[in-house]
């Protein structure tokens, strides 16, 4: 009875810290399938990572993991997997210089394409 | 020099990274060697069958080349096993049972094959079966 007493005493105790270990492995867990979403396969190109099934996409998981496992964020994590294997890796180009055209290429051409319209149709009301 | 873009390693003019596997043959260093001498390090393996054709290719080289294998994903056993049967090129073998350290490289697959020049930087990355020929070109464009 006593062991029984000190067993429920000691796991109330614990409590908090077994809440936080399966709290941290569910943030882990979330954050691997994020990121695995986000890169892309390297041998079969067009799937994520999450969705390919390749030996090369496996090791990648494991190595994703435990990286996420050790505590480094989501972003180490991809700046290493883009020094390895360049920034084709991502899915979603990185924000700098070199693709700057290429994220604002849009808002740009909209802009271009507003300003044109709207003094064509200006001419027209005038005549 | 003109790889295709997808294929290009990030990791070109980059030092080749620490490569902590175990050997199984040869006592050469890379230490010994990194950033002193060129050296040509080959992912192999062999259930690979391109590897097969490219070994002939790399067994001419060992004349003139370090070459360091590294068995990828395979056993030591069919690792001995394919050298004692087409011969060893390698100054040194080791062994990547798992293909962690391929990924630190950026490999896709096997057989690839690295030039590391004299300052321990990957200068080339050649993705598939070495040939004479293509070999030549790379030499060539490294002297270049």
């Amino acid at each position: 009875m006593l062991i029984i007493k000190y067993y429920l005493i000691l796991k109330l105790l614990l409590y908090p810290f077994l809440i936080f270990g399966v709290q941290e492995e569910a943030k882990i867990k979330k954050d691997l399938r994020s990121l695995l979403s986000e890169l892309r396969c390297m041998v079969c190109q067009n799937q994520s990572l999450l969705d390919s099934d390749s030996d090369l996409a496996n090791d990648m998981k494991k190595i994703i993991y435990e990286k996420l496992k050790e505590g480094k964020s989501k972003t180490e994590v991809k700046d290493f997997l883009v020094s390895r294997y360049g920034e084709f890796i991502l899915f979603k180009p990185l924000f700098n210089k070199t693709n700057l055209l290429l994220w604002l290429g849009p808002i740009l051409s909209f802009l271009i394409i507003g300003f044109v319209g709207f003094k064509k149709t200006r001419i027209k009301i005038k005549k | 020099m003109n790889e295709s873009k997808h294929l290009s390693s990030a990791m070109l003019n980059k030092t080749l990274p620490e490569l902590n596997l175990e050997v199984l043959e040869g006592d050469l260093s890379i230490t010994e060697i990194k950033g002193k001498k060129p050296f040509i390090v080959n992912y192999f393996a062999s259930w690979c069958v391109p590897c097969v054709a490219e070994h002939e290719v790399l067994k001419q080289l060992n004349k003139d080349y370090i070459i360091i294998g590294i068995g990828y994903k395979d056993t030591k056993a069919n690792i001995k096993k394919f050298i004692s049967d087409l011969g060893n090129p390698y100054e040194l073998i080791m062994m990547d049972p798992e293909g962690r350290a391929a990924i630190n490289l950026g490999l896709y697959g096997v057989p690839e094959t690295y030039f590391i020049n004299e300052k321990g930087k990957i200068k080339y990355r050649q993705v598939g079966p070495l040939t004479e020929e293509k070999f030549k070109n790379i030499v060539y464009l490294l002297n270049k």
